[in-house]
């Protein structure tokens, strides 16, 4: 039977070996696809366990010393550069990082290939004199990815020390979990699931391109007595030629198409591609679950075969499917509320709710996969009534006679746009908890630089080193301003009452552009109707303001000669409540007790200047966080990264749900090749059968789409407001992405018209 | 209209009988040729078709008889040889132009397949119509008068799984006319159905064509159906062996 069943599939002809390969092409599509997905959360640990060395600092125990390191998170050319400063605190047990030869000395440095050849590439005072003289490269096994920029750099111990560095004695090889927020964790879960479905049904699409010619050849051996197990095996024994060869070639299409997917960037780093390899177990599972899905597609497909032999042959209309399809889905939306709600309670273990929840989800989507026939149908019923020519007619007349087939065709699309939908809400969400790191003060061609993280550490050098600083940023080509910020605690009575910052007025009205502020002596200059008044004690630790030591100085505001600005409230509450010339205060030689916190340059916005600025200020404080004001940091990575990771997935779902409908599309109009061959030969036009095939995926498309992206937002909303979010409603970006997705999809549909145009020629009714 | 008296023909092969129209010619072919890959399948044919006339083309399977139809009809363009129809070539015209000829001057019935399984008889008839951008309450209208003159009264919202073979070719003898065509085309159009259904259906065919004033190509190698025909066509490896003139 086996036998028979093989001769049946690859020697009916050039037609039906053609049907096999398509078939087979798709399978391999999805299976790659499929590989891909498993390979991705993999692929991202191993990226993780390969920096772990730097991103979890292990102190040492016990007084043997080891190496001293601190890691900074720098840029340069708006791309990630990390820098990790090293030296020996003790040279016989310091442990040599992963992925170099040897400790560097002071002014020494290894670094990766990216970062050489960034480096080759930009002047020295942009980038090279930040970094040291290169006396090696970094291992690939040590970074991220390929185009990642680390540095390690020999400093001496005295700097670090001063810089919060921690002594270790070995490095860290494995990554700390990642520690998801919990609906963080909920949409990674509902993001896995929902992107599967439509890979289930491209796959189930793909297997069924050749099932009409299958089932007439079938059909025929009913006729001469072949049994309906027997037909049942031979069905089964063609699909799986078509799913086997697929799933080899799906194998072959991963590794073919990894060094290409390894480009797709994600937390702005490429991948290297031996790192995106699915997990073996799961590999074999899913290329089993390939066959075993075709296998089953095969069976129920034949399933009017097994009746009679005539089955194929005796067209009737089946019931049209009715409303109470939407039953399942009402309930699985039920479900998943209730599911999501015992996550929140925590009335059961986190697995469990989780499970619970993905679970349903899942109900949701099969769901929808119920409930289309049925939308299908209805919008043929509508279209059959509105109907005033030929295309509009037999488009209505096939979503109406065959609902479930026409949804079959769209329902990849359809599940793509719900989870799409879904997501867009969660994704709303996620933006509106990720904040930015944007310095609002900030003028085009501005820098900043935040001299250290914590405030009690200062520039090397103190007060002579700021102002050396500042001498040496002046000289810069194509800097037109440096204004030095001391950040104090104002405290008045018995208790702090804000920040203040201590900095030249004048030089910072001009630098922040602050247009309404007066800086002009014997006035208080206010520029929100806020006062200032009595006198404020100055203490150079805001963590810490009084720290059971005496104030540095003070400041009378009520004197009210001196220039201070009680700028409370300004600017979203960036500014401190007050900004203090120095000339106000009562000492003025204080000053040099408060440390510089934070620089202020202007430039003119010359090309270079502002990485000459950043490298100058990292050169003299290797802590020292320096943002260019073109550059946008996200202020909550973790909730980006699962923004970028449900994006990256959505865009995949929706280019595979497209794919599925193009093969859909086709196979629904071979199906009914010798119809439309007699029509065209009759006189049907070209512009005809197209508009025939736009408008049957196209009306159930566009109905459909827009019912399910509802469906969707109002889950998202629901998930997110019962997990505990506060309540995401999407804006207007999701129309734009459903017309561009729904576009698309017809764009696909588009492309298969002239191959599907060629085969319905006139003249090739004569081999009909 | 009513339903013409539907007589068999007499049989007339080569010479038109008494009730022969006028010899202009609507339709000729010229040294037709076709080939398919390495198969000749015309070697020169001459045909022609007069007004009103019903012709039978014969031959056995694989002579070129369906080809000769399609080259007639548009649907092949020829490799050799010209079509005229009504003075004016069309071997020459562009598929568009064909198509619409195909649409407005051509009827066609073939062995079977041809109706349009979701469509109910009556939007089967009114389909090349609706195609033909007539609106769809006049199309049914026009479709609707075919239905008593084919003898398928009842039957108007029937799909073809649920008609008979006799039936459906007569829904389909309906469509092919409901465009009030020049010509008729009919490749084996009782070859799917029992003796009796045939001659019912070619009965209904060539009198709703005469009613019609249609001129109609038939193929088949059926004597019986032939024998509707004012004259025959042999066609035997590609070459007609009978007479092709009016």
């Amino acid at each position: 039977m086996i036998r028979l069943g093989l001769r049946l599939a690859l020697a009916g002809g050039r037609g039906s070996v053609a049907g096999l390969a398509l078939t087979a092409a798709a399978v391999a599509i999805g299976t790659a696809i499929l590989l891909f997905a498993l390979s991705l959360a993999p692929a991202v640990s191993e990226r993780d366990a390969r920096t772990a060395w730097r991103d979890t600092l292990v102190p040492a125990t016990g007084d043997a010393g080891g190496t001293l390191v601190a890691v900074f998170e720098d840029r340069a050319e708006d791309r990630l550069l990390t820098r990790v400063h090293v030296a020996a605190s003790n040279a016989a047990t310091a442990p040599i990082p992963p992925g170099i030869a040897s400790l560097p000395g002071p002014g020494q440095a290894f670094v990766s290939p990216a970062l050489a050849a960034l480096m080759a590439e930009l002047p020295a005072d942009q980038l090279t004199e930040r970094i040291g003289r290169v006396a090696g490269t970094i291992e690939d096994d040590a970074l991220a990815a390929p185009d990642e920029l680390v540095a390690v750099i020999g400093t001496e111990p005295g700097v670090l020390r001063a810089n919060g560095a921690t002594v270790v004695s070995g490095y860290a090889t494995e990554a700390a979990a990642l520690d998801l927020p919990p609906i963080g964790a909920l949409i990674v879960v509902l993001a896995a699931i929902g992107a599967m479905a439509p890979v289930a049904v491209f796959v189930s699409t793909a297997t069924r391109m050749s099932a009409a010619r299958r089932e007439l050849r079938l059909a025929a051996l009913r006729l001469v007595g072949a049994t309906p197990r027997q037909v049942a095996r031979l069905a089964v024994v063609e699909a799986l030629v078509a799913t086997a060869v697929g799933a080899v070639g799906g194998v072959l299409l991963f590794f073919l198409a990894r060094p290409l997917i390894a480009r797709i960037p994600l937390d702005d780093l490429t991948w290297s591609p031996a790192t995106i390899a699915p997990p073996p177990l799961a590999a074999l599972v899913v290329l089993v679950a390939v066959q075993a899905v075709g296998a089953a597609g095969a069976l129920v497909s034949m399933r009017r075969l097994t009746i009679g032999p005539l089955g194929v042959q005796r067209r009737t209309v089946p019931p049209a499917p009715g409303a109470a399809r939407a039953i399942p889905l009402v309930a699985s939306i039920v479900a998943l509320m209730v599911a999501i709600w015992l996550y929140r309670a925590r009335v059961l273990p986190e697995t469990v709710t989780l499970t619970l929840s993905g679970l349903a989800f899942a109900g949701v989507i099969g769901s929808i996969a119920a409930a289309g026939p049925w939308l299908t149908g209805l919008v043929g019923r509508v279209l059959h009534r509105i109907a005033r020519g030929g295309a509009t007619l037999l488009a209505a007349r096939r979503l109406g006679d065959d609902p479930r087939g026409s949804f079959g065709a769209i329902a990849g699309v359809i599940m793509a746009v719900f989870v799409a939908s879904a997501f867009h809400v969660f994704a709303s969400y996620v933006g509106s908890q990720t904040g930015r790191d944007t310095d609002p003060l900030l003028q085009p061609g501005a820098v900043v630089a935040q001299l250290s993280s914590e405030p009690a550490a200062d520039l090397p050098g103190g007060a002579g080193g700021s102002a050396d600083l500042a001498a040496r940023l002046t000289e810069i080509d194509g800097v037109t301003g440096v204004v030095a910020v001391r950040e104090v605690a104002l405290v008045r009575g018995e208790g702090m009452v804000g920040l203040g910052w201590l900095a030249s007025c004048p030089d910072l009205s001009i630098v922040l552009g602050l247009s309404n502020a007066t800086c002009a002596p014997g006035g208080l200059t206010t520029s929100s109707g806020a006062t200032a008044s009595g006198r404020y004690m100055l203490y150079p630790d805001p963590a810490d303001p009084e720290g059971g030591t005496p104030p540095e100085t003070s400041i009378d505001a009520g004197a009210g000669a001196p220039p201070l600005l009680a700028v409370e409230g300004e600017l979203g509450g960036f500014l401190p409540t007050l900004l203090i010339d120095p000339s106000a205060l009562d000492d003025p030689s204080a000053i040099a007790n408060f440390p510089v916190s934070r620089v202020y340059v202007a430039t003119d916005g010359s090309p270079g200047v502002g990485e000459r600025v950043r490298t100058a200020i990292v050169a003299a404080s290797p802590a020292s966080i320096v943002r260019l004001e073109e550059e946008r940091v996200a202020g909550n990575s973790q909730f980006a990264e699962i923004g970028r990771i449900v994006a990256i997935g959505l865009l995949g779902t929706l280019a595979l749900a497209g794919c599925s409908l193009a093969v859909a599309v086709t196979t629904a109009t071979l199906e009914r090749r010798r119809q439309f061959v007699f029509l065209r030969s009759a006189g049907m036009s070209a512009s005809g059968l197209r508009a025939t095939i736009l408008l049957q995926a196209g009306a159930p498309l566009v109905a459909v789409a827009l019912a399910s992206a509802l469906l969707g937002v109002l889950v998202g909303i629901a998930v997110v407001w019962i997990a505990g979010g506060s309540l995401a409603i999407p804006d207007g970006s999701l129309v734009g992405v459903l017309v561009a997705s729904l576009t698309v999809a017809m764009l696909i549909v588009a492309l298969t018209l002239p191959p599907l145009e060629r085969m319905t020629r006139p003249a090739s009714v004569r081999h009909e | 209209m009513t339903l013409i008296a539907t007589l068999p023909a007499t049989r007339t092969t080569g010479a038109p009988d008494h009730r022969a129209p006028a010899p202009a010619a609507i339709l000729t072919g010229r040294g037709l040729e076709k080939r398919f890959g390495g198969t000749e399948a015309l070697r020169g044919i001459d045909f022609s078709l007069s007004r009103g006339e019903i012709v039978a083309i014969m031959g056995p399977s694989g002579s070129g008889k369906s080809t000769l139809l399609h080259c007639l009809a548009g649907i092949l363009t020829p490799d050799g040889g010209t079509v005229e129809f009504d003075g004016r070539r069309i071997d020459a015209l562009g598929e568009a132009e064909r198509t619409r000829l195909r649409r407005t001057a051509f009827g066609f019935v073939f062995q079977f397949g041809q109706l349009v399984p979701e469509l109910t008889a009556m939007e089967n008839v009114a389909l090349p119509l609706l195609l033909d951008g007539v609106r769809r309450t006049h199309a049914e209208g026009r479709a609707a008068e075919w239905f008593p003159r084919l003898r398928l009264d009842g039957l108007e919202g029937r799909r073809p799984g649920d008609m008979s073979g006799g039936q459906a070719q007569r829904v389909a003898v309906a469509r092919a006319l409901v465009g009030d065509p020049s010509v008729l085309f009919a490749d084996e159009p009782t070859g799917s159905l029992d003796s009796l259904a045939g001659e019912h259906v070619m009965e209904l065919l060539t009198a709703a064509a005469r009613s019609a004033g249609a001129s109609v190509v038939i193929v088949t190698h059926e004597a019986r159906v032939a024998a509707y025909a004012h004259r025959e066509v042999i066609v035997r490896d590609g070459r007609s062996s009978g007479p092709v003139a009016a």
